[in-house]
């Protein structure tokens, strides 16, 4: 800090603030307590949405992992497969008359062959050489019965079954056959090869594509209590190295609403699904997206050293003690003026298929993250000055805006492996995009109609 | 309860203690509130606001006997950030081209506070912000600057029109209580 020197003037002033003093309002304290409980209460939300979201996250990446284990997983579409071939081979095992179901253990057939009728028979010898981690000592009903999968395999099982006998002649790849702990040796053969082929196929599909999206984007913006002078987004709460003020001058400054007209925005990126059932697909990706909307405005001052024209709006007539104008310009019909907002989205959609014949007719519901990146206020021909307003501490607007979004999207095949996308798609701000402390509130909202084309893995 | 015991049972959350704290210290900070905004309103949300921020820093705070500098200190950046989004600070007055015809002297005394609060609300935005952080508080202008992202010369600028400003308004009032006696 400077020396206070000699300067009477700054003395003077100091001086008579030296022990001031000026009690304030009950209230605040009052407003204040309000405040402290408030900030309490929402530590403890934010811990038990910070829980909810980890649970949402864990049960979606446990859909996921799930998914993927049951039908995509190498091993078992490899596995249903075979049990496809199984059946073109052996149309006696498909028609179930022949094979136990699921319900029966070997220890039945074995243990009580002339109450079923049935016998199991194989080569013995392989029976001796059960592993000791397949075996089914731990099982005392399945004791010593079951063959180990390698003797299986490597021979043809003779089963006897209520009287008539039937042979498996495939044979599976022993590494193929996954291990299933209960009646391992049974259920690894008996599983496979029945269940799987019993299964009807499910639809297992994996996209990722590119899409284009334009629309009509509304920012909806309202002022609140806290609207001051210059009466537009423009200047009031900029950040202070760009943006131009009449001070605060607010009573003679009597801000109009300005109308924002929606205007075509667009946005492209990046996107993947796959269908979690024969119902349901899951959507995701990330994409840019510019918005754009309109007003006018009905003056502008020049201010600053260079004279730089800023634009602003009221219905105020006195103008004194505006300060740092050097010209303030009245006389100016409606000039357009731009506001461009620009997003980077991660959407996530649910989808639930209506249609499912050549093409896919799906509803949809989601939430979108928007990132916020930039909103450049301009003039269309450069008569105001271009403002660019980022986030920041001192911007008026968040990082980080969600959006819910619905609409309705066909998938269209083509060639062998694409398809075609359209996505109408309604999107509407779940928070404020806006701070607390701007003086104008925004909840912006989009029309958008996305096309995209996507490749298919099946 | 003494400072040391008050301000520790303030950062455990202690409700008590914390209004004990605020009747300390409210006053005195109200009045510094006072001279940033532009009406009592505004000053009381000043102060709320920093009350807010000195309950939820009181922790870090490790020189506990300059507390109530610190908690001056953050009245004054709680104005500040109040303005911020309102201000745009450019050179608003040729340096070289100030008028100084006024006495530098001048007699305060005669004033109310209220009148001298007054006084400072009817400065431009920008011109009452720093003539407070300049006259009042201490800084410096290259202080100033840096503090509110602004070139020097600007804050200089600014300082000496809210200066002329308030030296040709106590002017005025001589001129009118002469004439008044007259």
């Amino acid at each position: 800090m400077k020396s206070s020197g000699s300067h009477d003037f700054e003395n003077a002033w100091r001086q008579q603030f030296e022990n001031a003093a000026v009690e304030p309002d009950d209230r605040v304290w009052a407003k204040i307590d309000a405040d402290l409980a408030n900030r309490k209460a929402d530590a403890y939300k934010k811990r038990v949405l910070f829980f909810k979201l980890m649970a949402a996250a864990s049960f979606l990446f446990a859909l996921g992992i799930g998914y993927y284990a049951f039908f995509l997983s190498p091993t078992r579409m490899q596995a249903t497969e075979k049990a496809r071939d199984i059946e073109t081979e052996n149309p006696v095992i498909s028609s179930g008359a022949v094979m136990p179901d699921d319900s029966t253990s070997l220890s039945d057939m074995q243990h009580s062959p002339e109450q079923s009728g049935g016998a199991v028979t194989g080569n013995q010898d392989h029976l001796q050489e059960l592993p000791a981690s397949m075996s089914l000592a731990d099982n005392s009903e399945n004791e010593a019965i079951v063959p180990d999968n390698k003797s299986i395999l490597e021979n043809d099982l003779k089963l006897t079954f209520t009287g008539q006998e039937r042979v498996l002649k495939k044979r599976l790849p022993a590494d193929k056959i996954p291990y299933t702990p209960r009646y391992p040796a049974f259920r690894s053969i008996g599983s496979n090869i029945l269940e799987t082929a019993s299964v009807r196929e499910s639809p297992k599909e994996l996209w990722a594509g590119i899409n284009m999206a334009s629309g009509l984007f509304d920012p909806n913006i309202t002022y609140g209590q806290r609207t001051s002078l210059i009466g537009s987004a423009f200047a009031a709460d900029r950040d202070s190295q760009q943006a131009t003020t009449l001070s605060n001058n607010s009573q003679y400054l009597k801000p109009e609403k300005p109308e924002y007209n929606a205007r075509i925005s667009y946005s492209y990126g990046i996107n993947m699904g796959t269908r979690l059932t024969d119902k349901w697909i899951l959507t995701g990706g990330v994409g840019y997206q510019l918005s754009k909307s309109s007003t006018t405005v009905n003056k502008y001052v020049e201010a600053g050293d260079e004279s730089a024209r800023y634009a602003f709006q009221s219905n105020g007539t006195d103008f004194n003690n505006l300060d740092g104008i050097k010209s303030l310009n009245l006389s100016v019909s409606e000039i357009d003026y731009n506001s461009y907002f620009e997003f980077l989205s991660v959407p996530v959609n649910a989808g639930y298929i209506l249609i499912d014949s050549r093409f896919k007719w799906i509803i949809n519901g989601g939430i979108s993250t928007e990132f916020f990146i930039k909103n450049r206020l301009s003039d269309p021909d450069n008569f105001l000055e271009s403002v660019e307003i980022y986030p920041g501490q001192e911007s008026p607007y968040n990082s980080m805006l969600f959006s819910g979004v619905f609409g309705t999207s066909i998938y269209l095949p083509f060639l062998k492996n694409y398809q075609a996308t359209l996505f109408p798609s309604y999107r509407f701000g779940l928070n404020y995009l806006t701070r607390e402390s701007a003086s104008f509130n925004s909840k912006p909202s989009a029309f958008m109609i996305n096309a995209g084309v996507s490749y298919l893995f099946k | 309860m003494d400072d040391n015991e008050l301000l520790a049972a303030c950062i455990r959350d202690d409700r008590v203690a914390q209004r004990q704290l605020y009747e300390k210290f409210a006053a005195r900070l109200m009045a510094v509130g006072m001279r940033y905004s532009r009406s009592r309103a505004e000053a009381e949300d000043i102060l709320q606001e920093s009350f807010i921020k000195i309950f939820k820093n009181l922790g870090n705070l490790r020189e506990r006997s300059n507390i109530g500098a610190w908690m001056k200190k953050i009245v004054i950046n709680t104005a500040i950030n109040h303005k911020r989004g309102k201000l745009y600070l450019f050179p608003m007055v040729d340096v070289e081209k100030i008028n100084k015809s006024y006495d530098e002297s001048v007699a305060l005394s005669d004033y109310r506070l209220d009148e001298l609060f007054e006084m400072i609300r009817r400065l431009p935005l920008g011109c009452q912000l720093i003539f407070n952080l300049f006259a009042i508080e201490g800084f410096s202008h290259k202080e100033i600057a840096e503090k509110l992202n602004i070139s020097e010369g600007t804050s200089k600028s600014q300082y000496s029109r809210a200066k002329m400003l308030l030296q040709k308004r106590i002017a005025e009032d001589r001129k009118n209580s002469y004439e008044k006696l007259r």
